[in-house]
């Protein structure tokens, strides 16, 4: 155990007991443990931009243009270095809007993407999956009983359908005011809710398993720590 | 400017979409996928900055809390620079960074979500005791009891019939139709934006 | 001037423009009868008629004219113009005007011609600048000149007397008239504007939200929670227990994930994506160890697609796949932006190691230059949205070359990562700590982190669940007394 490692493991267990601190209720030491943390992430994602981003995409990339790239090889790399002035003209409220120009970029390609990948790679698929369900062919070539795969099959179109119109808010208004909806989409997205309850109740218990792994983790830190601790002295 | 914003927008937009359907498109797509990149870390970079001028502004005001800005601020700079001047992956930025701060922080956080989260769902069933409740509340305790085990191995039925039953057919028809609805909700808001009705970057 | 104007210009020009010919004869709408016009409006018309006799101005020897030289600044069609105007202008306002008549001019009023004349003399004014000068004093309405004659003595106006009426001067002459203000409207109109008002007042008016008065915080509670599974860890973990089996039955997507593994040929290039926070290292090394530690003899490439993920997967590295070579892509920024650029060309993308080495020459990613180049993918990530976005953007690609694609998940991003298995999206999935402990069963117990776990966390599951349901049956009825109580004082 180096001293690094002394170092480390004491940081980590010091900040592990402050933010512990906090089931007894909200005091200092947890407060300016979270502000180190705050502070210590954003610092350290900083540098990872300027090493992991910045050099080699515009520093690297740019030094290789201008000695010896071709004039295409040049524009390329002028334009978003453009961009990227643009953008720290955010740091300015009087320039700030210049900023938009390349914000403006980057939601179209944000929007392009996301239509590309949500129809691609999840609308028909799924949709597709859904259906085959129901393929005899599809459910020897799994080796599982055409039944027991129809019968699977249908209780998760049933699910897909009824979740779906549970997100179905159309609704028209009675004469006193209120609102309601259709009445086979309101029975139907009432079923839906059961199947939204059992999804929302499986996500529920995984982050419960989730926080509770990370509960134990720290514990099993704490006591590598100390028992380290105990074989130094 | 509004005019330019949109124009930009909707272009790149609709030359980046094509990539997906044109292999020809697909070298101007990775072109301009580039460009995003750089300036996505450089966005970034400015909510830093953002960040830091904000707490150095309560600090010289002298808001109530600001020696926690303060604090913040020096921990944000001197990481910064030790990051940028031995780089991030260095030994001494891993061990002192990221294990001795970062991660004890966040894990420990999240650890606390056990507390929490249990507390918060015993207590639910008071406020709120309809159907989606129960069912939420059932769903979770047999999942639960299907995640553990015991000396002699499963749980009998749940560990081995009702949880996978549950995860892999019933909880996997809400979650499809989720999907399946976000999809849309992303595919429409995408639209929007390169039909430019939604401007998110500014102007109306 | 006019004959240069093409054609299509001389159509488009107003027929009173100053380009009009002088000569022109123009066409005037019938005037209204004597009887229908106010006499303040007879002056107007009386002034321009004394305009229009006056003798014309030599047109130029070219026979041009020129539209500067002569034309009046306000040509004789104003006077018709206006007296259309006022004939047709409603009785309301007609009546608004007639204090102004000529009739009701007080003597007071009497207008005084402008004193200028010592600046400028009339016969060196050319006509178009007299045309622009008050007219002849007969010919205007008296009331319009104020009696205030005032020799202004600085300023732009020194010199000239009475250009500015002064304010005392300005009296209105008769008391203004009344004018109802009903609104004239039809019963159907009134009923339109009654529904759009209850439509407004719904929307205004305040819908109260059922609800029951909130919950005071139990301490108690919190505290018997806390002290609890603290003890639990506590206990299990330092005494190292192994008293709860574990678990032994691997679902599906578990069995497949083993499967794919165990089929990479050995010496295989594998692209490890790291997209997981450091609060969750815990869990995602205990899951991927033991299925690290089942490849044979790997390449592996790593890439981060979180700020601190690059970081994570050299502790994960140091700890897990001690004496393995690796090589790490480090972080890619622009979430899906940058995970579809990279799937496209991750040559171009990422070029360089963490080390700002060239990646793509170095002896790990000997013959790949593609992503479908790969033995198989691999996901670790607590994320579901960061799993749904890898399989969305690398879809196009695997359905053209078919490339294994494992999720390591968390146990929280599970449940939203099962239908793209169940969809073949996905080749297999590793869930959280139940997915590790499966995979190191079958790994013959290494390397071993999710069996020093099993115990805390099986316990704490259990204890879960009894909290769980008796606490929560315990809420269920107070909360049925609660509002039973709350009924029954209603």
């Amino acid at each position: 155990m180096d001293y690094l490692d002394i170092i480390s493991g004491l940081l980590s267990f010091l900040f592990t007991i402050f933010v512990l601190s906090y089931l007894v209720g909200d005091n200092p030491l947890f407060r300016i443990t979270i502000y180190i943390f705050v502070g210590a992430a954003a610092g350290y994602v900083g540098s990872v931009i300027v090493w992991q981003v910045l050099k080699p995409q515009l520093w690297d990339k740019g030094i290789a243009a201008i000695f010896g790239g071709t004039l295409v090889d040049q524009l390329l790399i002028l334009l978003p270095l453009l961009g990227a002035a643009l953008i720290l003209t955010k740091i300015s409220s009087r320039m700030a809007g210049f900023a938009r120009l390349p914000m403006a970029f980057l939601v179209g390609a944000g929007a392009a993407v996301t239509i590309g990948g949500a129809l691609l790679g999840t609308l028909l698929p799924q949709m597709e999956a859904t259906i085959n369900f129901f393929d005899p062919q599809l459910a020897a070539a799994r080796n599982i009983h055409a039944l027991e795969v129809m019968g699977n099959g249908a209780v998760i179109l049933f699910g897909v359908v009824t979740s779906l119109a549970y997100f179905h808010f159309g609704a028209r208004q009675n004469a006193n005011g209120t609102m309601h909806r259709f009445g086979l989409i309101e029975i139907i997205a009432w079923v839906g809710r059961i199947f939204i309850g059992v999804t929302l109740g499986a996500i529920f218990a995984g982050v419960f398993a989730a926080a509770l792994t990370a509960f134990i983790e720290r514990f099993s830190s704490l006591i590598d720590f100390i028992n380290k601790l105990i074989g130094i002295f | 400017m509004r005019v330019l914003t949109a124009v930009i927008a909707i272009a790149f937009g609709i030359l980046i979409l094509l990539g997906y359907f044109l292999p020809q498109a697909a070298i101007i797509q990775t072109i301009l996928l580039n460009w995003a990149v750089i300036l996505t870390g450089v966005a970034a970079l400015v909510g830093l900055v953002n960040l830091m001028i904000v707490h150095m502004d309560k600090v010289r005001r002298s808001e109530k809390g600001s020696i926690y800005s303060a604090i913040l601020v020096l921990v944000m700079v001197l990481t910064f620079f030790a990051g940028v001047i031995l780089r991030p992956d260095h030994l001494l930025m891993r061990k002192v960074i990221l294990d001795g701060i970062i991660l004890p922080v966040e894990a420990m956080l999240m650890g606390l979500l056990t507390v929490t989260l249990l507390y918060a769902a015993i207590r639910m069933l008071r406020k709120r005791a309809d159907v989606m409740g129960i069912v939420f509340i059932l769903t979770a305790a047999l999942l639960f009891l299907g995640s553990a085990t015991l000396p002699f191995g499963d749980v009998p039925v749940f560990g081995t019939l009702i949880r996978p039953w549950f995860t892999q057919i019933f909880a996997l028809g809400g979650a499809r139709g989720i999907l399946i609805g976000v999809a849309l909700g992303t595919l429409v808001t995408g639209l929007r934006v390169l039909f430019g009705m939604d401007r998110p970057y500014g102007g109306k | 001037m006019i004959v240069d104007l093409p054609d299509w210009l001389k159509a488009a020009a107003p027929e009173s423009s100053i380009f009009s010919a002088r000569n022109e004869e123009v066409t005037r709408p019938p005037e209204p009868s004597a009887a229908e016009t106010p006499d303040w409006i007879k002056n107007f018309q009386q002034a321009a008629d004394v305009s229009a006799s006056q003798p014309e101005e030599p047109v130029s020897e070219t026979g041009e004219v020129s539209p500067f030289e002569n034309a009046p600044a306000f040509t004789p069609d104003f006077s018709s113009e206006s007296s259309d105007l006022f004939a047709e202008m409603p009785d309301w306002l007609s009546n608004a005007v007639e204090p102004t008549s000529s009739a009701n001019v007080s003597p007071s009023s009497t207008p005084t011609p402008i004193t200028n004349e010592d600046a400028l003399a009339p016969s060196d004014l050319p006509t178009w600048v007299q045309a622009m000068r008050p007219v002849e004093p007969g010919g205007i309405p008296q009331a319009l000149y104020s009696s205030d004659q005032t020799l202004e003595s600085r300023g732009a106006l020194a010199g000239l007397q009475g250009v500015l009426p002064a304010a005392p001067g300005f009296t209105p002459t008769s008391k203004p008239k009344s004018y109802s203000i009903k609104l004239q409207t039809s019963d159907e109109q009134m009923a339109h504007a009654e529904i759009l008002e209850q439509i407004l007042a719904a929307e205004a008016s305040p819908v109260p939200i059922e609800s029951l008065p909130s919950l005071g915080a139990s301490r108690g509670l919190r505290w018997f929670l806390a002290i609890l599974f603290t003890l639990v860890a506590l206990v299990t973990l330092s005494m190292r227990t192994q008293v709860f089996r574990l678990p032994f039955a691997a679902p599906n997507q578990v069995r497949e994930a083993q499967a794919v593994v165990k089929s990479i040929p050995e010496n295989s290039p594998l692209l490890v994506v790291f997209d997981y926070e450091p609060s969750r290292a815990g869990e995602m090394e205990a899951i991927s160890a033991p299925l690290f530690d089942m490849l044979n003899n790997p390449r592996l490439t790593f890439l981060a697609t979180n700020e601190t993920g690059a970081t994570l997967a050299e502790r994960f590295a140091a700890g897990s796949l001690s004496g393995s070579t690796y090589l790490n892509l480090g972080y890619l920024s622009g979430g899906q932006l940058g995970i579809r650029a990279f799937v496209q060309d991750p040559t171009r993308i990422a070029p360089v190691d963490i080390h700002s080495q060239p990646a793509w020459t170095s002896t790990m990613l000997q013959g790949v230059t593609a992503i479908n180049q790969f033995a198989a993918i691999i996901l670790v990530t607590d994320n579901a949205e960061a799993a749904r976005i890898w399989v969305e953007q690398t879809q196009g690609i695997r359905s053209v070359t078919p490339i294994p694609f494992i999720v390591v998940s968390s146990a929280q991003a599970a449940p939203m990562i099962e239908p793209y298995y169940e969809s073949g999206q996905v080749s297999g999935v590793v869930p959280g700590l139940y997915g590790g402990a499966l995979f190191e069963q079958y790994n013959a117990g290494l390397p071993g982190t999710a069996r020093i776990y099993w115990d805390a966390y099986s316990i704490g599951m259990l204890l879960a669940v009894v909290l769980l349901l008796g606490g929560g049956l315990w809420n269920f009825v107070l909360g049925l007394r609660e509002r039973s109580t709350v009924k029954g004082a209603e």
